[in-house]
């Protein structure tokens, strides 16, 4: 998911993941019923952008989405703990052979106003976004669908497009190639259904009002008080609505850390995710509450501008990455809240069903196990590669950082400490406000900077398919065609065993054998629920939203 | 009195000119851009689709053109590029008008308690009345705002659970943020009182009406305060303007939907529409209040006047 100003540790990252959650398992309830009034409070730490799916690439409205609307298919957690792809918008699905034809049967359903829900909402609201005149910022992701590109840039009308409703119910999209991902992106927002009829009469207005929007979803909207409060309420036109327990979810708006914390202290919301160790220990004194650690897919990664003179040279960039300790940085840095990262693909993502950090390979422990010389070797020797200077001493580098703050300036002087003890090199810090230093990042006007990647849909793929030649969405000047070829053969991959033995290849050369970007660690925040609340999904990417929840035993 | 006016709003109209050209310049030469949030190079195309929806494809000048136009025309600041669909001039009238009524609020209480407490500070100068006012006072100077609101967040929400911790529309709701921001004020206006009180005291009429036998009341309501409330009045201008604009920090601590978030956030987004709207709005009640602010100095002392005398 993105998200704004992915630096500085992800400091909102897991904030706004207060919404997501499982099941509180092992916590004796206080009642044997649900309570008679089911309602949820939460809060958010700014308003959603906007409730249009073509506007919306905010993780707030993002996840407030998922409650509102109705995906072709959802992404949900079982009584196990593992994740389930099920049908939601469509009934059933079916792709041909080759996988470029994707046909789905959508399920009877009703909008809030009462209307049926058809494949032309569906195809109209992937179509929409494609429509440069919308000029949605998450267009790109529905490159897969056929003619995208060249609806996209206005060089074929908006009818081209893969994606038709051949009847009331029949939805039909085509690819432009094989996509092994496509199904993570079918319960994203990017392939929401929209009324036609209700963008025409509003215009750019759509979803940016409650009242200008129509909803298909477990909850509908009711209230929206800018920079307060905004109020669900159960869609009872919903057609699984006998499973949705719930009648009310209200999202305060809280933008400060510590009236979040002292709201959850006094019971006005019933769940707060915190990122301090602080916050941590105090709550994990409080016996009514279920700590839980989420896992949020974003990587805090560093990255080498290789147009650069200096690391143009791999064996300089490997000897930076080897300098860092994960562990102690996420000790000394994070207070050991987050997870020390050996590779771009944050846990939790899955390929299939299958978590694939949890079987990968991590190509920077490769890298640490397979280099015998220590870092200020690794650099003499790049130095020397290069016809430098060969004496570390006499280098000086400067580390790009957005923000101002003082986190971000602790974690600045912690590199610059590591790199002067464990290479001897001097580094200077430049700290930017976070749209100069993203500037910075786009023009290449660097030398090594930080931030974080966050993973858009669930695939491992999503953190690399920008790593392609012709995009470098890493903004590092790097390419490599046999990288390239890999990512066109793990994007049109059917065979998942086959599939994650080729993003490890593209791992191996993208981290270890050219060392472009040095992952540090993955986000993570410490989540706290009432334990009268109930049928939370915890998983990174589960998009069951608050359609189970429910409360049991509130006092 | 009317030609100095009439020249005063002169004057006023080219002053928000030049704040508004040297906003709009300054502001789209800091680098990034309203998709900077997106913290991922995005394809030229999507770029390139987006800019050309918001006129941003267009040159600086031409861009600064067609919004004079817009607001001269039909006083249309545009809409947010931050959040679609919002009307600026709309989100600033309810801003504003939220952050003005917690403003006011702890405007008046700050005020009138600090000018009553600087009167007394005055008349019992190095006793303990004056110690412990001005300790307060000096503890209301120098608690930064977020310390005290935490402090008062603390006590009263989670310990005492008087007040909700944050939200809006209630009285209740309302409390602890006006005290937050009115003992500032309370601060302010008592230190200024004190001393102005002081030397007006001193002063020989006040002998003069003393020795005439005019109670100790009428002295003080006819001939110290009077003399002794120009520099309050002096800082109650721009801070009757900076209630509309709202208090940034005591507004994200109680969750208060005011225009304190937009002048903040809104520099932060590259959020080029809502920028330029919140700095006219303030610039133009700053101005105004100063012009009020001068009128006002005529009404309450007669010996100052605004034009030159012929």
């Amino acid at each position: 998911m993105k998200l704004k100003k992915m630096l500085a540790g992800v400091l909102s990252a897991a904030l706004l993941l207060a919404g997501c959650g499982t099941d509180n398992g092992g916590n004796p309830s206080t009642a044997d019923a649900p309570d008679a009034e089911q309602y949820i409070n939460t809060y958010v730490v700014t308003d959603p952008t906007s409730f249009d799916s073509a506007m919306a690439t905010d993780t707030i409205a993002v996840n407030m989405l998922i409650n509102l609307m109705e995906p072709l298919l959802r992404l949900e957690q079982q009584a196990d703990g593992s994740l389930k792809t099920v049908e939601a918008g469509a009934e059933s699905y079916t792709h041909s052979d080759d996988g470029l034809t994707w046909t789905f049967t959508i399920r009877e359903n009703k909008w809030s106003d009462g209307q049926q829900v058809t494949a032309e909402d569906y195809a109209y609201g992937i179509t929409r976004l494609l429509d440069p005149a919308t000029a949605a910022p998450y267009s790109y992701l529905l490159m897969p669908l056929k003619n995208a590109a060249a609806v996209n840039s206005g060089e074929l009308p908006v009818e081209e497009l893969g994606v038709k409703a051949l009847d009331e119910k029949t939805l039909e999209i085509q690819l432009e190639g094989p996509t092994s991902y496509f199904m993570g992106l079918l319960y994203h927002t990017v392939m929401l259904p929209a009324r036609k009829d209700l963008v025409e009469q509003y215009g750019d207005q759509y979803g940016t009002a409650i009242d200008k929007m129509a909803y298909n979803g477990p909850f509908k909207a009711e209230s929206w008080v800018h920079n307060s409060e905004i109020v669900f309420v159960k869609n009872d036109q919903y057609w699984d609505n006998a499973s949705v327990k719930l009648g009310k979810i209200t999202y305060k708006v809280i933008q400060d850390e510590n009236a979040v914390y002292s709201s959850l202290e006094n019971g006005s919301i019933d769940t707060a995710s915190t990122l301090s160790k602080e916050w941590t220990d105090a709550f994990s004194q409080n016996s009514r509450l279920v700590h839980e650690k989420v896992v949020s897919a974003n990587t805090y990664y560093q990255y080498y501008n290789q147009t650069d003179p200096l690391f143009a040279n791999a064996n300089v960039r490997k000897a930076f990455t080897l300098a860092v300790d994960r562990e102690d940085l996420n000790d000394v840095i994070y207070d050991g809240m987050r997870i020390p990262a050996y590779s771009m693909i944050p846990n939790g993502i899955t390929s299939g069903d299958t978590e694939y950090a949890s079987i990968a390979k991590q190509p920077i422990k490769t890298l640490q196990e397979s280099t015998t010389a220590s870092p200020k070797e690794l650099l003499v020797q790049g130095l020397t590669e290069l016809g430098m200077d060969p004496d570390p001493a006499k280098l000086t580098v400067t580390l790009s950082l957005g923000g101002t703050d003082q986190f971000t300036k602790t974690l600045a002087e912690y590199m610059q400490q590591t790199y002067k003890t464990e290479l001897g090199v001097q580094v200077q810090i430049e700290m930017l406000d976070w749209g100069a230093f993203i500037d910075n990042y786009y023009n290449l006007d660097y030398q090594i900077g930080q931030m974080a990647f966050g993973a858009e849909w669930n695939d491992p793929l999503s953190m690399l398919t920008c790593v392609e030649s012709s995009q470098d969405g890493y903004c590092i000047g790097w390419g490599s065609e046999e990288v390239d070829a890999l990512l066109a053969k793990a994007t049109a991959s059917s065979d998942e065993t086959q599939k994650i033995a080729l993003i490890e290849q593209i791992e191996d050369i993208f981290l270890n054998q050219d060392g472009c970007v040095c992952p540090l660690v993955f986000s993570a925040s410490d989540l706290f629920t009432y334990d009268y609340v109930k049928g939370v999904e915890y998983a990174t990417f589960s998009t069951s939203g608050y359609k189970y929840v429910y409360t049991q035993g509130r006092k | 009195m009317f030609r100095y006016i009439l020249k005063r709003f002169l004057y006023m109209f080219i002053t928000l000119f030049c704040i508004t050209a040297a906003t709009f310049f300054l502001m789209h030469s800091i680098p990034g851009d309203p998709l900077s949030y997106m913290a991922k190079k995005l394809p030229d195309q999507t770029r390139e689709n987006y800019y050309e929806k918001y006129g941003l494809n267009e040159s600086v000048p031409k861009q600064f053109g067609i919004f004079l136009k817009n607001i001269v025309t039909e006083f249309n600041f545009g809409e947010s590029i931050r959040y679609p669909g919002r009307k600026v001039t709309e989100t600033i009238v309810e801003g504003a008008g939220v952050s003005a009524a917690v403003g006011f609020q702890a405007l008046f209480w700050g005020v009138s308690i600090g000018i009553i407490l600087g009167v007394i500070a005055a008349y019992f100068r190095n006793r303990w009345p004056d110690y412990l006012i001005m300790f307060i006072a000096i503890l209301g100077v120098t608690i930064p705002v977020f310390v005290f609101a935490s402090l008062v967040q603390y006590l009263f929400t989670v310990k005492l659970r008087w007040f909700p911790t944050t939200g809006w529309g209630s009285w209740k709701e309302m409390v602890l943020p006006v005290i937050t921001l009115a003992l500032g004020s309370i601060a302010g206006y008592a230190r200024y009182m004190k001393s102005s009180v002081l030397e007006t005291i001193n002063q020989d009429y006040i002998l003069t009406a003393r020795a005439k036998g005019v109670s100790e009341f009428n002295i003080l309501r006819r001939h110290v305060l009077r003399n002794s409330i120009i520099p309050a009045v002096t800082i109650l201008g721009p801070e009757i303007a900076a209630v509309f604009t709202g208090a940034f920090v005591t507004e994200k601590m109680f969750g208060i939907p005011g225009l304190g978030f937009y002048y903040v956030n809104s520099i932060n987004d590259r959020d080029y529409t809502m920028i330029i709207g919140t700095t006219v709005f303030y610039a133009i009640l700053f101005v105004a209040v100063q012009l009020v602010v001068d009128i006002l100095y005529g009404v309450i002392d007669p010996r100052i006047t605004l034009t030159k005398q012929e």
